[in-house]
């Protein structure tokens, strides 16, 4: 030190000293000691409780605990596992029970067993994450920070599980004898929850296993029909061993949730009696737990409040909804399997990690093919499989098949099958690419990280936005002599734009949307997307429906059994389409409300400003082959379409606007009010169309089965879209009628009803609206 | 090179000897803790984007901006805004956005072609100022900031 001290003294004002393996960059993680923000040690104000040297003393007592201070430890323990998968990092969570560091030492056998096994069910988890690979950063921390060894040694969850039954008896019987307070009975409950979530992980586990290796690998091309008409051997679909497995996961869900219950009715046992006025228990009140003790081994961070949940330690309900309605089998027809994805989507929006991560392993096993081998889990053919049985390109070729049926044709796969040399190499390749991107992109899709899903959606976006000419020549090799057959095309159109569309929407609960940048995607969910979404991608399959209109033959079976049919598979999509159309309505009359309340000079901020990510994602703007060549045109109709609403000159020029958007010459802000209020009038009608359809499908289905309306369009609310609308609609069509006109009268935009469409308030007069008023007086309505 | 501008002296980097008024702004207006070696990091290696604002009656420093230049991995050189403070009995008076303004133009300079910028969801006063100078809400940065609270990437375009 004295050396470098000497060394330092010759350098020059701003001369550095710097070693080739430690830069300035390095540096940058260098903490100060003492400093307050980043030394952690600073907020140890009071004496901290450590494993070695606590241990036994009356705040970490190894033995003769009370049962209501083993309850606080245990329902302590539980809530910190909770936390941890929750998002918190173990330290400040799990490892904050000193008990867990220094298990061997504690003669309490209950809490000794209960210790390990909480050790084992945490190693467990991890190892169900991990194998599913769908969180983020922000939503699970697999790191144990030198814990791992302990966690690896109780990792043999048959030994625990009969320890704990074990213990569980010694406890009944010692309770009966006299020799333990009645008390007592309630650690019972936490012993028998803890066995109870092991099984459920084991035999979890032993399905996930009979999944993959059981049964038919390949099915039948009747298999995944459209419609159910197909004869399908049952015995096909359904592994015995899964069968079985699934059996006894159900069961153990049972169990462990009947624990839960009993261990959520007696939480207030084991909490800290109220008064207790011992300083040393001031920090937690609970016995060994001490949120200060592993502080150092972070990065300096602030302590997370850890507090007992209410919440069940692995989320039950989620996996008991999922897997008592649904079988691990696969599935014979393309809507039940298109409704059991949508309820894992559905599901895993508002899961946390864990029951996500055991959805995502049920649904689609990851392509980790060497970590699934040393679990035991094997794939057969070495690919991911919906469910274990189906594969993505069978996936795919029902999914198109039930989106445009007609120019499908009555057997897809064959036609597929027909073509030859590089059309076959395309159509094998498209298929698999397309296939593949659906399966592990779309769906990890939903998870309650938004910020993630919003990246998740670019990435999706910039995955299947390459094979759009792909699609096209395929469509053109399956149909040569019939350019108005489309296939490929308008179905990946149809993904492309309902991610654009999710990808835009996820801009308002991340609250990235400015004001002046709404008028831009008011426009962009309305016009922007919706008019060639709805003209491009349904005009190949109507040209054709209106051709077989005109050559249906009433007076035959064969014609009208032919006519029901596709009148059946319509259905699915159809749907989709009526709320989409629904949506867009609503994002036009926004659009237009929003510029009438510009040029009334109620909203000031709002002058339409875009941003240069478009339509979606900045990457797919710049490869404008990419794009169809519509889609550049309307975006750029943008700022013609904001102008021609909000400046009134007397002249306008609407001949840049596409036929349809062009409007009747309006000389006033009133006149604008009045599109808006028919176009949320026409949004009102669709939408509550749209709801009662849903409500009159969803009857008919089992309560179980998830309402395709709401699961896969995501963020839809009907109810709140048409409250918003009709409110609107009122408002617009008093602020025409001149009612509160001018900028005296500001409005607002209300997001509390629907995150994504605002209901518009007007506000009381201020003294600054009313002077501002006065100032634009004598240029008022643009005049 | 130095300038006044509305009662202020605006003036970039010259040396070691400025790093204590740097330091001083930026510990008393931010809540994440920095070392020296992390002001050094940028001053030493992006002095030319680091912009001090004295008053000029008074000579105290009123504020201060510290900022980077990298090419990103896409290929395009992208600045970065690692620190904005002002002195709050200079507030309300444009210190701020002269001082991004300038650090701006030194990007541009040198062929900037996008700059970015964390703040917290929370700080309305720093959202207002670079939405006003046309930056936008690119991304939302879950549990950024080491007290939980989340962050917005900014982003302005310069090209």
């Amino acid at each position: 030190t004295e050396q470098f001290k000497s060394a330092a003294c010759h350098l020059q004002l701003g001369e550095l000293l710097q070693h080739q393996s430690f830069s300035l960059y390095d540096a940058m993680t260098a903490i100060e000691m003492m400093e307050p923000k980043m030394d952690s040690g600073m907020r140890l104000d009071r004496e901290i409780l450590h494993p070695q040297r606590s241990a036994g003393g009356p705040l970490m007592k190894l033995s003769d605990l009370t049962d209501a201070e083993l309850l606080g430890v245990m329902d302590e323990s539980l809530a910190c596992l909770a936390s941890w998968l929750d998002g918190e990092s173990a330290l400040q969570s799990v490892f904050i029970n000193l008990y867990l560091q220094c298990i061997d030492k504690i003669e309490c056998q209950p809490l000794r067993t209960f210790c390990h096994g909480l050790l084992c069910l945490l190693q467990r988890a991890k190892d169900v994450i991990t194998l599913a690979n769908t969180t983020d950063e922000e939503d699970f921390n697999p790191l144990l920070y030198g814990f791992e060894a302990a966690a690896a040694q109780a990792a043999d969850d048959e030994r625990i599980t009969s320890a704990l039954k074990e213990a569980d008896d010694d406890i009944g019987r010692q309770v009966k004898a006299g020799q333990l307070a009645a008390g007592h009975r309630l650690v019972q409950h936490r012993l028998r929850l803890l066995r109870s979530l092991l099984l459920l992980l084991r035999q979890f586990h032993r399905m996930l296993q009979a999944m993959g290796g059981g049964g038919s690998a390949d099915l039948p091309d009747s298999a995944l029909s459209v419609t159910s008409a197909a004869a399908i051997d049952t015995a096909e679909l359904v592994s015995p061993a899964a069968a079985e497995a699934a059996a006894e996961v159900r069961r153990q869900l049972e169990s462990a949730s009947s624990a839960c219950a009993s261990v959520a009715a007696s939480l207030e046992v084991g909490q800290p009696a109220a008064g207790r006025d011992d300083p040393r228990l001031k920090a937690y009140g609970v016995q060994g737990f001490e949120p200060l003790a592993n502080l150092r081994q972070l990065p300096p961070s602030f302590p997370r409040c850890v507090r007992c949940s209410s919440g069940q330690p692995l989320c039950l309900d989620c996996l008991r909804q999922f897997l008592t309605d649904v079988t691990p089998a696969a599935c014979p027809s393309y809507q039940q399997l298109y409704t059991r994805l949508a309820l894992v989507c559905g599901l895993s929006s508002d899961a946390p990690c864990f029951a996500r991560s055991c959805l995502r392993l049920l649904y689609c096993c990851p392509a980790q093919q060497q970590q699934l081998h040393n679990y035991g889990i094997n794939l057969g053919l070495g690919s991911a499989r919906l469910f274990g049985r189906h594969s993505p390109v069978e996936f795919l070729l029902a999914s198109v098949k039930q989106f445009c049926p007609i120019a499908a044709g009555a057997d897809l796969n064959a036609s597929v099958r027909q073509l030859q040399g590089q059309s076959r190499q395309l159509a094998d390749s498209l298929c698999l690419q397309l296939g593949r991107a659906l399966l592990h992109q779309v769906c990890p899709l939903f998870s309650r990280n938004r910020s993630r899903k919003r990246e998740k959606l670019a990435a999706c976006l910039d995955a299947l936005w390459p094979l759009y000419e792909s699609c096209y020549c395929l469509d053109r090799a399956l149909f040569p002599n019939d350019e108005c057959r489309s296939l490929f095309l308008p179905y990946l159109t149809f993904y492309l734009f309902r991610l654009s569309r999710l990808y835009l929407l996820s801009g308002f609960s991340l609250q990235l949307y400015a004001r002046h940048e709404l008028p831009s995607v008011y426009f962009m969910l309305g016009d922007g997307y919706m008019y060639f979404l709805l003209v491009g991608i349904v005009q190949a399959d109507l040209a054709i429906q209106q051709q077989l209109q005109l050559t249906h033959n009433p007076y035959t079976k064969l014609s009208r059994q032919h006519h029901r049919y596709h009148q059946q598979v319509q259905t699915l999509y159809q749907h989709h389409l009526s709320m989409l159309r629904a949506s867009n309505y609503l994002a036009t009359a926004t659009f237009y409300a929003l510029a009438a309340l510009h040029s009334d000079g109620k909203m000031q901020q709002l002058p339409a400003r875009t941003r240069p990510e478009s339509p979606a994602h900045s990457s797919t703007a710049t490869s404008p082959s990419a794009l169809p060549a519509r889609s550049i045109t309307c975006y750029t109709n943008l700022q013609t379409m904001w102008d021609s609403r909000t400046t009134f000159n007397g002249e306008l020029d609407d001949s840049e606007l596409d036929e349809g958007q062009q409007r009747k010459p309006a000389s006033t802000p009133a006149d604008v009010y009045a599109e808006a209020t028919r176009e949320f009038e026409k949004a009102r009608d669709a939408l509550v169309k749209v709801v009662n359809t849903a409500s009159s499908s969803a009857g008919s289905n089992s309560k179980s089965a998830p309402s395709l309306a709401t699961v896969c369009i995501e963020d839809w609310d009907g109810e709140a879209m048409i409250k918003v609308a009709k409110t609107n609609m009122v408002v617009t069509k008093l602020l025409a009628a001149g009612h509160r006109a001018g900028p005296q009268h500001p409005a607002e935009l209300d997001f509390s009803v629907c995150p994504h469409y605002p209901v518009i308030k007007l506000l009381a007069p201020t003294a600054a609206s009313s002077t501002a008023a006065a100032a634009a007086a004598p240029s008022s309505n643009g005049k | 090179m130095e300038e006044v501008h509305e009662g202020v002296r605006y003036r970039p980097y010259k040396s070691e000897l400025d790093l204590p008024d740097i330091v001083g702004q930026i510990t008393s207006e931010l809540s994440e803790p920095y070392s020296v070696y992390t002001y050094r990091y940028f001053i030493h290696n992006w002095p030319e984007l680091c912009y001090l604002a004295y008053d000029a009656d008074t000579g105290r420093c009123a504020g201060v901006i510290v900022g980077k230049l990298d090419q990103h991995r896409m290929g395009h050189l992208r600045g970065y805004i690692a620190m904005l403070a002002v002195e709050p009995a200079f507030r309300r008076r444009r210190i701020g956005s002269h001082l991004v303004r300038l650090a701006l133009a030194s990007l541009q300079q040198q062929g900037c072609t996008e700059v970015v910028l964390e703040t917290e969801v929370t700080n309305g006063a720093a959202l207002n100022l670079y939405e006003r100078l046309g930056f936008i809400r690119d991304k939302r940065l879950i549990r950024y900031y080491l007290n939980g609270v989340d962050a917005f990437r900014l982003k302005l375009w310069l090209a």
